[in-house]
């Protein structure tokens, strides 16, 4: 087949599978006078194996548009699709479970249970899934072992750094293989060294040829660390640049949906 | 989930305490009053259990309670008696008296004189039908001796005040110390020896018998009432009565002397059913024939119980407090648990954001409370019944009887604490808006 236009302009674009495909998604809060338009209309495509930044002034509706993402939200128009999951199509119900088993979270504030080590933390998404307890925290403690925490993986949140907190939401995001992970502001609470390797860990351990990354961050740092980065504003995508900093196609309409 | 939900609620462990503890506190009060009040109904009958040995009961038809005593015409025990179907029927005099003794205060020193109302009880002469249960020290038999009484054992507080007799549990050694405190081995060893030399041939002991000293007579003490001389032969076990009065036992004939002349004293008829008859048919029949009520034991018992929980303030005192208890439990429960939940809200929402449905959280947060009410329930009903054995004993004042309703009562109300304390929570965790997670 010949190349497509897309193709021409984007040659790395025929190596990648779209992973995440967001169609003209609109999203407002409140009522009447007080409404709110969150969402005016976001297309962006997403590739697998690859870690799509979203960048943005606060208030832009970067949270909003990964909530709706996620299935956390409802879009009021528009659709998202998963590697050809239609989230938007979901009922409520549907897209908890959805979420169970192929999202994954890594947030700012880490949000790890204080009660539980950090083995139970990680092993949280399997049990949810239903996983053995014993089996899901053996799974735990051989993902933190490759992060790095294996002789920590008795201790609790308060025991640990930040640095190690979200190591351990990096391998509680990871551990039931998830389709997408969405990370918001996963640097945020760390200084400049501890966030380099926190989203080195993202970029070694969660991009796979069937995963997708997208990290909402403030933080220009580490725009180099990803593969595209999308610049939100008052509710749409302005830009969409390449690790280069070169603009580039917000949607790839040459690239084949793929599916599940 | 559900372990993850214990570890959430024991992890914080002061909050923990706090929210077994609000349950803890209104189980313990449920528990602790319910069996108080119990312990209460049960005395105000307790003469009617200790008065045993006969099936019915025969009094007028507008007694209420046991010590609402509406007497007879002693002609009545013989209609009685021509009932069909009794096999015996039996007198008994029920009433209050007034005791006069003096004793010498071991504290003090002094002569001290005591006047109290005591209650009454008249049995068969010949029969003693109706007598106590058992004796701490004494004969039964010693009551066919001219004069003589048996005294309850608890009633000893109320006769000889601040001594402590009550609380000596050797016979011997309340014997010894009965005739110490009454100084009867010298002067009514003189006494008696002058009032009936012929019918009681005095003591072969000295009357310079050191105090304390036994001189093998069966009198213990001596009171006086309504001016005869009572001598007290023995001391019985008898429960406790709702208004503390010391108890005695006499015979029939003998408890119409101490109690000031009447044209009416037969208080009750007990009566024995023969055996093979019925004894709803034979109450029936006296009914009919006599005009009179006639009731079982249980029936009687009932009817005393009915009487204090609708014509006093018992009830509705207890059921106050016992209601207060309920609302502070729940209260102190209902606020540490939704300050827990409002501590734990990101977690529930990280939770949601992973894909914990409604369900499962509901399930959780119940889970949760279902445990602090399980401890709650245990420590409560735990602390109360060490209470009340703490206080157990004839000679205690606290009334104390757990009824395994109470149990049941109690487990109830936990319960509806732990549902209503955990509500709120449920509330905030199902509305909860996953999106929560995201924001800083």
């Amino acid at each position: 087949m010949p190349p497509t236009p897309a193709e021409i302009e984007f040659p790395q674009a025929r190596q990648k599978r779209l992973a995440v495909r967001i169609s003209d998604v609109q999203k407002k809060f409140g009522k009447g006078e007080q409404t709110v338009m969150a969402l005016r209309g976001v297309s962006w495509d997403i590739a697998a194996q690859e870690v799509a930044m979203l960048v943005g002034p606060s208030g832009c509706g970067k949270t909003t548009l990964i909530s709706v993402v996620a299935g956390i939200l409802d879009a009021d128009q528009g659709s998202v699709t998963i590697f050809g999951d239609d989230i938007t199509a979901m009922s409520d119900r549907q897209k908890t479970r959805y979420r169970s088993f192929n999202v994954g979270f890594v947030f700012q504030q880490y949000n790890l249970l204080p009660a539980l080590t950090a083995a139970e933390n990680a092993a949280v998404p399997l049990i949810v899934q239903g996983v053995p307890r014993r089996k899901a925290i053996r799974e735990a403690t051989d993902l933190l072992g490759q992060l790095g925490l294996g002789k920590r993986v008795h201790a609790r949140p308060s025991q640990l750094s930040g640095g190690q907190q979200q190591r351990v939401a990096i391998a509680r995001a990871l551990i039931h293989k998830p389709k997408i992970l969405v990370c918001d502001e996963p640097t945020a609470a760390l200084d400049h060294e501890t966030g380099m390797i926190v989203m080195k860990l993202i970029r070694d351990m969660a991009v796979a040829a069937d995963r997708a990354v997208i990290v909402v961050t403030h933080d220009n740092r580490i725009f180099s660390m990803g593969d595209r980065v999308a610049h939100m504003d008052d509710g749409h995508i302005d830009a969409v640049l390449d690790s280069s900093g070169h603009p580039i196609p917000a949607t790839f309409a040459a690239l084949e949906p793929a599916g599940p | 989930m559900g372990w993850i939900a214990i570890k959430m609620l024991t992890g914080d462990r002061a909050k923990f305490a706090g929210i077994v503890f609000g349950v803890a506190f209104a189980a313990a009060l449920i528990m602790q009053q319910g069996s108080i009040f119990w312990g209460l109904m049960l005395r105000t009958s307790a003469q009617i259990y200790d008065l045993r040995g006969a099936d019915l009961w025969v009094m007028d038809p507008s007694v209420t309670f046991i010590d609402d005593v509406k007497p007879m015409l002693e002609r009545q025990l013989g209609i009685v008696r021509g009932v069909d179907g009794i096999q015996w029927a039996v007198p008994l005099y029920k009433g209050m008296a007034r005791a006069k003794l003096s004793f010498n205060d071991k504290v003090t020193g002094k002569r001290v004189d005591v006047i109290e109302q005591v209650i009454l009880i008249g049995l068969d002469d010949y029969s003693f039908v109706g007598e106590p249960a058992s004796m701490f020290t004494g004969d039964i038999e010693d009551l066919r001796r001219p004069h003589s009484v048996v005294v309850d054992r608890v009633g000893l507080r109320k006769l000889f005040p601040r001594q402590g007799l009550n609380m000596i549990e050797s016979p011997e050694a309340l014997r010894s110390a009965l005739s110490q405190v009454s100084g009867r081995n010298r002067a009514a060893v003189a006494m008696k020896a002058k009032a009936s030399p012929a019918v009681d041939p005095p003591p072969t002991v000295a009357p310079t018998l050191p105090e304390g000293a036994d001189d093998g007579s069966p009198v213990l003490f001596e009171m006086e009432m309504n001016e005869r001389r009572a001598e007290v032969v023995g001391i019985c076990n008898a429960t406790r009565t709702f208004q503390s009065n010391a108890i005695l036992y006499t015979t029939f004939s003998r408890a119409k002397e101490f109690v000031p002349r009447e044209r009416k004293l037969l208080s009750y008829v007990l009566v024995k059913v023969q055996p093979g008859q019925s004894v709803e048919e034979v109450a029936a029949r006296i009914k009919s024939q006599t005009g009179l009520a006639a009731i079982t034991t249980d029936q009687f018992v009932e009817k005393t119980i009915n009487y204090y929980l609708r014509f006093t303030g018992i009830p509705i005192n207890f059921m106050t407090t016992v209601i207060l208890g309920f609302f502070v439990g729940t209260a102190i429960a209902g606020q540490m648990f939704y300050s827990f939940t409002l501590e734990n809200i990101r977690q529930f929402g990280a939770l949601k954001a992973m894909g914990v449905g409604n369900l499962r959280i509901i399930g959780m947060v119940l889970l949760q409370a279902g445990l602090v009410g399980f401890l709650g329930y245990g420590l409560g009903v735990g602390g109360a019944t060490l209470f009340g054995m703490a206080n157990r004993g004839a000679n205690s004042e606290l009334a104390f009887y757990t009824h395994w309703y109470l149990l049941v009562l109690d487990a109830t109300a936990i319960a509806v604490i732990c549902v209503l304390a955990s509500l709120l929570s449920i509330l905030k965790v199902v509305l909860l808006e996953p999106a929560i997670v995201f924001r800083g």
